[in-house]
């Protein structure tokens, strides 16, 4: 490198670094991601991919700096006093060509490791952590900010850039699993795809030096020193390009069924499996670090039901977010989903999957979650309510049910507004009185003991509140509310 | 005349439009003034001296270098100081990072050599202070100021100023006579300008440029004594044919023929430059 051009790169190097532009998307990339993030539980396989996708919006910051720096002249009408300087309009474009893809990757390169070490704030990740993702992200953010370079060389007008950035993300939104694009994002939904192998790397950085050496040909050298290497990077372009795509990874990815299929059964794939205090439960290969989480969760549910009646117990079966319920698996497991909360919202997920336990051990409908399951039903007054709820807080506090409204089409097209109860049982409506003696029972000593030895009866559908006070040694403190809605059964 | 720049049968043409034609001309040491009326060809010609347009006929030699030549080109840019009539600077840098980033596009690669030349550049046109001051909140006059100090990066052996002191108020064109007339010891000064007074003030040697050709090339004195016995105070309005301007006394001042009543005047520069460019530059209608 001259020393004029190392003074150059040096001069762009402390303008890119000051960019407010590329301050800002940093700081929005990374609190974007840290908030979308931080009640769920990483599983690197999944956020490996997204932390380096993020990055592409440092990457568009990146080609309108690269841009506006190309056109800095142009934008100040400073052209009639630049030219007939010594260090002509080549140099300088290959100063921003350096300086501008070297500071973007930088401030990617910190964007994705404040998100990483976001995502290890009281997490428990799962998956695979491929170090390969962090090259694959960086690298398509220097080609952003050559690319918005070459286009301002090229196309040297302030719309050019905006205009290249929405066709870069139009292309990605359009094409996400291409592995054509410099960037592969994760397929939405999917399950442990595979990924594009190392030489996809090394087509993104071919890719770049390309784009580069034509920004420099906009200037008319058709010096052997640019024109070699630049022939020599479309080269590697193409035979990168045929590696990639005639890979094993491609033959593999090309066998992969994509989980957004809806024929799919939404358990497909869920094939590591282990059985655990009577419970089995089964997750997808990468998720099986949260099989203790589960645990954690169902099995004080499980431990309070007594012994005889755990075999009738539903185990635990992970789904993917779309695809077929096939009854076979759905009827003798509970479904989780693919995330876990952390950082607080832990707790929900906890409650969510004990709720649904209990509500399985007491002969409730199960739901998934709050406002959510078969069409609700009103369980005030019957004893089994408060077991389930007592069930409940063997793992989480038990709260008290609301209600969601939705707006439904009846049948003859009229708008109508429907009223469903949302509890920790799903859409099973209860009152105040159910979750007071539950919380009573909760706090009550030798009150497992009690349950466990009427657990036949408590749990019997007929059986009233009133009646079941005297086994669970309970006074009766608050009348309990009839049933406003369709009784459970 | 220890000679800086010749130039031999130069010619520039626009289109169809010719510019300058044949032009021969010869600059040494010392400030010289470039006086034409707009669209006389003098950015032309000054730009082509600043290599920022390639002539399309004749040659120059500059500093003893051919700018037509690649290899010497690029060296004599280093030697060249030039103040474009609208010279675009970056309103989000500041007044020491622009000059800073003419530097490193004049090639003043080490950092402490620049650091000082930005200092000494900005002292030279007094933005010492407002060195940290982004452009867009500098005034005119500063940002012409600005333009000057960045033409004087590197010290350079040929300064080319093509109106330097638009915008500058009173003090700051003494400032800048004082400075120019410094730099004119040792070195080639072209300066293009409307100002006459600065001409008078400060000029070696003052050439009249009027369509593409040298009209006059000589001293102010000179310049002025070209117009001795045709400027006259009037008390009427002379024909329309004649140079004249009405006076703050409310007499008219002629440059050309005698009218009627018309009492002899010293002539000043300007009326040698008005004399030159005849009626073509006729203002008091």
């Amino acid at each position: 490198m001259s020393r004029p051009l190392f003074a150059l790169v040096v001069a762009e190097t402390r303008i890119a670094l000051r960019s407010p532009l590329l301050w800002l998307l940093t700081l929005l990339t990374v609190t974007g991601r840290t908030v979308s993030t931080w009640h769920e539980m990483p599983n690197w396989s999944v956020e490996g991919v997204d932390t380096a996708t993020s990055a592409l919006v440092i990457g568009a910051g990146a080609m309108l700096a690269a841009n506006l720096a190309i056109l800095r002249d142009r934008r100040a009408d400073a052209l009639e006093l630049t030219d007939p300087l010594p260090v002509r309009a080549q140099t300088r474009t290959l100063a921003v060509l350096v300086a501008y893809p070297l500071v973007a990757m930088a401030y990617a390169a910190v964007a994705m490791g404040m998100q990483i070490a976001g995502l290890l704030i009281n997490s428990r990740p799962v998956g695979h952590f491929d170090v390969r993702e962090l090259p694959a992200g960086v690298l398509p953010v220097a080609l952003m900010a050559v690319l918005g370079a070459a286009v301002g060389r090229w196309i040297p007008h302030l719309f050019a850039a905006p205009v290249c950035i929405l066709l870069f993300f139009w292309t990605l939104v359009q094409f996400p699993q291409s592995w054509l694009l410099p960037m592969v994002p994760y397929p939405k939904l999917a399950i442990d795809p595979v990924r594009p192998p190392a030489w996809h790397l090394l087509y993104a950085a071919a890719l770049t030096l390309t784009v580069g050496t034509a920004a420099l040909l906009r200037h008319g050298s058709r010096h052997p020193g640019l024109v070699l290497p630049g022939a020599g990077s479309a080269a590697a372009v193409a035979v990168a390009l045929t590696l990639t795509l005639n890979s094993p990874a491609a033959a593999a990815a090309a066998r992969t069924e994509d989980l957004r299929q809806s024929t799919r059964s939404v358990t497909a794939g869920a094939d590591h499996c282990e059985t655990l205090q009577t419970t089995r439960y089964c997750a997808f290969p990468s998720y099986a670090g949260w099989i203790p989480l589960w645990r954690d969760a169902v099995g004080p549910v499980v431990a309070a039901v007594p012994t005889a009646f755990r075999h009738r117990l539903p185990g635990i079966t992970q789904r993917a977010g779309t695809g077929t319920f096939d009854p076979t698996v759905t009827s003798r497991n509970i479904l989780t989903t693919m995330s876990w909360g952390r950082n607080g919202a832990e707790r929900d997920s906890r409650r969510a999957l004990a709720a649904q336990m209990a509500a399985a051990a007491t002969g409730f409908p199960r739901g998934t979650q709050r406002g959510a399951g078969p069409s609700g039903c009103d369980a005030r007054g019957r004893a089994r309510t408060v077991v389930a709820l007592w069930l409940i807080g063997q793992t989480e506090e038990p709260l008290p049910a609301t209600s969601t409204r939705s707006s439904v089409r009846t049948d003859s097209g009229k708008p109508t507004e429907r009223v469903v109860p949302a509890s920790d049982l799903g859409a099973v409506d209860y009152g105040p009185a159910e979750l007071a003696y539950a919380r009573r029972l909760l706090a009550q000593s030798g009150a497992r003991e009690r349950i466990r030895a009427n657990w036949t009866a408590l749990t019997a559908p007929a059986t009233t509140l009133d009646e079941a006070l005297p086994l669970l040694n309970l006074n009766r403190s608050a009348a309990s509310e009839t049933p406003k809605g369709t009784p459970c059964e | 005349m220890n000679t800086s720049v010749e130039v031999r049968e130069l010619g520039k043409r626009y289109g169809s439009k010719v510019v300058i034609e044949g032009l021969d001309l010869e600059l040494g040491k010392g400030v010289i003034g470039l006086l034409g009326p707009n669209g006389a060809g003098k950015t032309t010609l000054l730009r082509c001296l600043a290599t920022a347009l390639t002539p399309d006929s004749g040659r120059m030699e500059i500093l003893g270098l051919d700018p037509m030549r690649r290899s010497q080109r690029t060296e004599l840019r280093k030697l060249i100081g030039y103040l474009p009539q609208n010279p675009g600077l970056y309103p989000h840098f500041t007044a020491a990072a622009m000059v800073d980033y003419i530097a490193r596009l004049k090639e003043v690669t080490d950092r402490r050599i620049r650091k000082d030349e930005v200092q000494r550049v900005l002292a030279e046109v007094d933005l010492t202070e407002a060195a940290d001051t982004r452009v867009r909140k500098l005034s005119g006059g500063m940002r012409q100021r600005l333009g000057i100090a960045q033409a004087l990066i590197g010290d350079p052996k040929f300064l080319i100023l093509d109106e330097p002191t638009v915008g500058l108020d009173p003090e700051q064109r003494m400032r800048f006579r004082t400075l120019a007339s410094r730099l004119g010891q040792g070195r080639t000064v072209l300066l293009s300008t409307h100002q006459t007074e600065d001409i008078a003030a400060l000029c070696d040697r003052v050439i009249v440029f009027s369509k593409g050709k040298v009209v006059f090339d000589g001293t102010a004195p000179e310049l002025a004594d070209a117009a001795s016995g045709r400027v006259w105070a009037s008390g009427r309005q002379p024909a329309a044919a004649q140079v004249f301007w009405r006076t703050a006394d409310g007499r008219y001042r002629v440059v050309g023929e005698r009218p009627p009543d018309g009492t002899p005047v010293a002539p000043t520069v300007e009326d040698g430059y008005l004399q030159f460019l005849g009626t073509g530059a006729r203002a008091g209608a």
